[in-house]
């Protein structure tokens, strides 16, 4: 087998687990994951529910630490950056996309996206171009200056990939972004996530209990009781 | 950034409207607050500013001239030095609008009936008028008319200690200066009056200043020149000219705070008591605003989860909960102001009933009426801003500390 460039390796994770602590009692979530996703992947978690995605997905995502190993981004260790930094991190590198209640209620579509722009302090002409072209890339074009109260559930998720994607980050973690959609609206935001990952070259990782949802990634990794089962490429 | 702040405060202002009610419902308990702030100063304006006149009014005047060491013992002797040509440089001065030269000495008063120590005012009955109001006080007979001589006024209380009434006649003896020998001299009771302050109508006597100067053989000499300006505030320009012109060798000239320091010391203790009342209003105010922050950061939590998660800093996200409460203290600011405005101007037309009450010497005899003042309407707004800030510093830090993924699993 060849071995790969490490700067290919987008997330590294080695020896990860996590174990909750509830006052005496201790929830084992993961226990010892080693697993490499590398950039244009276009991965899924699945596995049954409480089997740990989504602390799985946390902890690369760096919302949470792991309570042994270490989780590397881009080749760098989380555990080495001070809150700010992590914030910065996040900021520049990762999009998140959750599976409801993604969208800041008072914001207007274009403001969601616009929000994480205007943390990196892109200048206003390029902020404008790039939130119009990404809410036209899902589809939401015309409806920019909607509430997301006003927006249907599959709406609502596209504005979150439009303000994951629109940082152009090097990674896109989505914890369930279809459960709560009808399954051709899953379908078709999954197919546009597809789509994106091929045009533009973004890593996605995502986790799904759908069948159908499983079947378009190109990499199926299964969860179990806090480790990886299976864990299989296809096409 | 300034984009950046400026969604902030769009996205503050959203949230605060979202929650109408409840927005209302804070920044009323805030600018009930503020509002009882304005009013209890311009009470106490009021207050402080009826003592004052009251305190002033009566003899005092704004501030008053006598021989270094007359006020300690009343010697007889300590009169004021140059008092003539001090009494016609002050008339001439532009920032004067009145003085009184008197003589005030201790003497003994007997009627038929009766004997009492009293403390003899010798007064010029054409120049006093304006600098106290034994004139108004007069309840039987006359005021002095100037230029004549043998009659005095007394208490009302004296007068029926010596049970005399108007045209009877008393005897004043008193030790004259140098000498020490005792003088004795009848005069006819001329009127009597009645202060609010009952000490007042029982030691007091006013006589005409010749009568007096010549009962205690003091010759053209006068032991006190009471002093009114045009406006009360000269009294407190120690520093400025008037003060160094007729601070004059061997005399003292003292204005009223120096001359009442009782009045002055419990004008201090009303500024205490301001502090206490200021401080208490916060403490209940800021348990609202820090309820009402959190009540809103609980509610949200999620989304500040996902705040966090897409990577807005701590700080920033401390920021986000400052620019809400600034907000919250804008909209009750406003609200605040114009209540305030609007009870401390019902009050000052209606008075509150204060006659009667006596309070470090002073006696009240019209209702208090609260005075606006421009400072009011910023001074205390800017406390309330910052002191919202500060109350929500709390909220800001919980906020800044949140880790997104228990804030994200907690609430869902
Ligand atoms: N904050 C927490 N405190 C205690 N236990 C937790 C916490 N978060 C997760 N767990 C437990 O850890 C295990 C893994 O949870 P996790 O949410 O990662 O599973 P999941 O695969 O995402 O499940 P689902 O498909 O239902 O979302 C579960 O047993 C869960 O109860
Ligand atoms: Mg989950």
């Amino acid at each position: 087998m060849v071995q790969s460039h490490p700067n290919d390796e987008v997330i590294r994770l080695e020896g990860v687990t996590k174990v909750y602590r509830m006052g005496e009692v201790e929830v084992p979530a993961l226990r010892g994951v080693d697993l490499v996703v590398r950039r244009g992947e276009f991965a899924a978690l699945a596995g049954p529910s409480g089997s740990g995605k989504t602390t799985l997905l946390n902890l690369i995502g760096g919302l949470d630490v792991p309570t042994e190993g270490r989780v590397l981004l881009a080749g760098r260790p989380l555990d080495q950056m001070s809150g700010r930094e992590l914030s910065d991190f996040r900021r520049d590198h990762i999009g998140f996309i959750f599976q409801a209640y993604n969208l800041i209620p008072v914001l207007s579509a274009y403001e969601n996206v616009e929000y994480v722009l205007l943390l990196q302090r892109v200048p206003e002409v390029e902020r404008r171009k790039r939130v119009l072209e990404i809410l036209e890339a899902v589809g939401l074009k015309g409806m920019e200056h909607r509430r997301p109260a006003q927006l249907s559930g599959g709406q609502q998720q596209r504005v979150a990939v439009a303000r994951a994607m629109v940082t152009r980050p090097d990674l896109i973690l989505a914890d369930e972004p279809t459960a709560n959609l009808d399954s051709a609206t899953g379908e078709a935001l999954l197919d546009m996530m597809r789509s994106l990952n091929q045009q533009y070259g973004m890593t996605f990782l995502f986790s799904t209990h759908d069948p159908m949802i499983m079947e378009r990634a190109r990499r199926l990794i299964l969860l179990r009781d806090g480790r990886v089962v299976q864990d299989e490429r296809r096409g | 950034m300034l984009a950046y702040w400026w969604l902030l405060i769009r996205a503050a202002a959203r949230n605060l409207s979202r929650n109408r009610r409840r927005t209302l419902l804070s920044s009323l308990a805030i600018a009930l607050g503020l509002a009882a702030l304005i009013f209890t100063d311009g009470l106490i304006r009021g207050m402080v500013a009826d003592m004052v006149r009251l305190a002033t009014d009566l003899m005092l005047g704004h501030a008053q001239i006598h021989a270094e060491g007359f006020r300690q013992e009343m010697e007889l002797e300590r009169t004021v030095r140059e008092g003539t040509t001090l009494l016609r440089h002050l008339e001439e001065h532009p920032s004067v609008a009145h003085v009184a030269p008197r003589v005030v000495a201790f003497g003994m008063i007997s009627s038929p009936s009766n004997v009492a120590s009293v403390t003899v005012y010798g007064i010029d009955p054409r120049r006093e008028p304006p600098l106290s109001q034994v004139d108004e006080a007069i309840i039987a007979g006359e005021y002095l008319v100037p230029h004549e001589r043998g009659r005095v006024l007394l208490g009302q209380k004296l007068a029926e200690t010596l049970r005399v009434q108007v045209g009877d006649r008393i005897v004043l003896t008193a030790a004259q200066a140098e000498t020490g020998e005792l003088a004795m001299s009848a005069y006819r009771v001329g009127g009597i009056f009645a202060f609010a302050s009952r000490e007042m109508n029982t030691t007091l006597v006013f006589l005409p200043l010749q009568d007096a100067q010549e009962l205690y053989g003091l010759g053209e000499r006068v032991h006190e020149l009471a002093i009114r300006f045009w406006d009360i505030r000269e009294a407190d320009h120690l520093s400025g000219s008037f003060w160094s012109e007729f601070q004059t060798e061997g005399n003292e000239l003292l204005n009223w705070r120096q001359l009442m320091p009782e009045l002055n010391s419990t004008l201090a203790a009303v500024d205490v008591q301001m502090y206490i009342v200021g401080a208490i209003l916060f403490a209940i105010v800021a348990f609202g605003i820090i309820n009402t922050l959190f009540m809103s950061l609980y509610e949200r939590m999620f989304e500040f989860g996902v705040l966090r998660a897409i990577g807005t800093r701590p700080l920033q996200m401390a920021g986000m909960i400052l620019t809400e409460a600034g907000l919250l203290a804008v909209v009750s600011i406003v609200l605040g102001n114009l209540l305030g405005a609007a009870v401390t101007a019902a009050v000052a037309q209606i008075g509150l009933d204060y006659t009667g009450i006596e309070y470090v010497g002073i006696t009240f005899h019209e209702p208090i009426r609260p005075v606006l003042a421009w400072s009011q309407f910023y001074r205390y707004p800017i406390w309330v801003f910052l002191f919202t800030l500060l109350a929500a510093i709390y909220p800001a830090l919980y906020a800044a500390r949140l880790r997104p993924a228990k804030a994200m699993r907690r609430s869902l």
